[in-house]
């Protein structure tokens, strides 16, 4: 298990009850963390590396600076990647600078390309990444995060309800819903090697 | 099995993925088979996709960005854990506004009783003869004089003959136990309100 900044091993609920006393250390223990896991939610949400990282900052300062509305009913990590994944949303209605990209409802977004015509020949890693999140864009927010938070952190249905404040029913039929939509914008046959 | 359930399996699964029925069916339904395989293959994409977490000297950044906004209290105050928490801080203001609605009422109810005080009613107080006499036999009028005995307690002077002068002893403070119960209400409202 991971040290505090004060040597002593503590679990995130130790870490919470300091940091609501205003232990910094606490809270940089806890930042240090999940920083990397709210990182990850965020940039495939948001396919920007700067936009990700503004995400994981508001959401902390947001979650350190409101840790008496942390209940304990589920994890620190759930709860923050609830705000995390709000913060992530938010960003993305106001971002401008990546119209492809832009965060919206399926239907309204333009459509692009499934797949190269050659997309298995000389795609590296960012081509892959450009065509995913080509695909993810076309699914709307909600659905999207939760195929996110599913394939990305491997939560349980149960963690990703309590994040998106959803039933466990919907959170099974928006994933199912998902992968075929993913399936369908994507030329899955066409790619032989990964 | 049916496709329908397949696909739902293998999109979000409950744990009977390796459940013969599923294997028998993809065996045997080309169709399912093939989304089986893509379905492996978005998932190899989205391993061989997995964003390059930051640096360590990215985050510290980030850190120093997070502690300096925390630290101005115009942007966002560093609050201190409440004493009180949103549910007792309700619950508190609730007794508060019962405890009130209950002094109305009270001050209400005796204000209207008909032994409560009226406008041009003046508080009689019970007289308690000095030297024996029945209160109710004592008639104290408005001529007769008012004299303060040297211990201190107010008295009523009545010359019953000449040379003989008859004290009697006002008991301001005495009630004879009967201490109205709207003010008794009252008082008890008082002290747990301010409790």
């Amino acid at each position: 298990m991971p040290e505090a900044p004060t040597g002593v091993v503590c679990d995130d609920e130790t870490l919470v009850q300091l940091a609501r006393g205003g232990d910094r250390p606490a809270c940089e223990e806890l930042f240090r963390r999940h920083r990397d896991a709210a990182y990850r939610v965020a940039f495939r949400m948001l396919g920007h590396h700067d936009d990700a990282l503004d995400a994981v900052q508001e959401g902390f300062i947001k979650a350190i600076g409101h840790l008496e509305d942390f209940g304990g009913r589920s994890g620190f990590r759930t709860w923050l990647l609830r705000i995390v994944h709000n913060a992530a949303i938010d960003a993305g209605r106001k971002r401008k600078r990546m119209p492809s990209l832009g965060i919206g409802d399926e239907e309204h977004n333009p459509i692009e390309p499934a797949c190269e015509d050659d997309p298995a020949r000389g795609l590296n890693r960012a081509d892959l990444r450009r065509i995913l999140d080509g695909a993810l864009n076309r699914l709307s927010p909600k659905t999207r995060m939760t195929f996110i938070l599913f394939a990305e952190e491997n939560l349980s249905y149960k963690e990703i309800a309590e994040i998106q404040d959803v039933p466990i029913g919907t959170v099974m039929s928006r994933l199912s819903y998902a992968r075929h939509k993913l399936q369908s914008y994507l030329d899955l046959d066409a790619i032989d090697e990964l | 099995m049916r496709c329908v359930d397949v696909t739902r399996e293998l999109s979000a699964p409950t744990g009977d993925r390796q459940s013969s029925a599923l294997a028998q069916h993809l065996a045997a339904c080309p169709q399912c088979a093939a989304w089986a395989a893509r379905d492996m293959k978005l998932n190899q994409l989205w391993d061989a996709t997995r964003p390059v977490e930051p640096s360590t000297e990215v985050w510290n950044e980030v850190w120093t960005e997070i502690s300096a906004r925390l630290d101005r209290p115009d942007v966002l105050p560093f609050r201190e854990a409440p004493t009180i928490r949103p549910g007792r801080r309700i619950l508190m203001i609730t007794l508060g506004v019962a405890q009130a609605a209950a002094i109305l009422l009270a001050v209400f109810f005796f204000t209207r009783a008909p032994g409560g005080p009226q406008p041009d009613a003046t508080v009689h107080q019970p007289v308690r003869p000095v030297d024996g006499a029945p209160p109710s036999s004592v008639a104290q009028s408005d001529s007769d004089p008012l004299d303060i005995d040297p211990d201190g307690s107010l008295v009523v002077l009545r010359i019953e003959a000449p040379g003989k002068v008859e004290k009697t002893e006002v008991a301001l403070n005495d009630n004879s136990g009967r201490v109205d119960s709207g003010f008794e209400m009252l008082n008890f409202l008082e002290s747990a309100a301010k409790q």
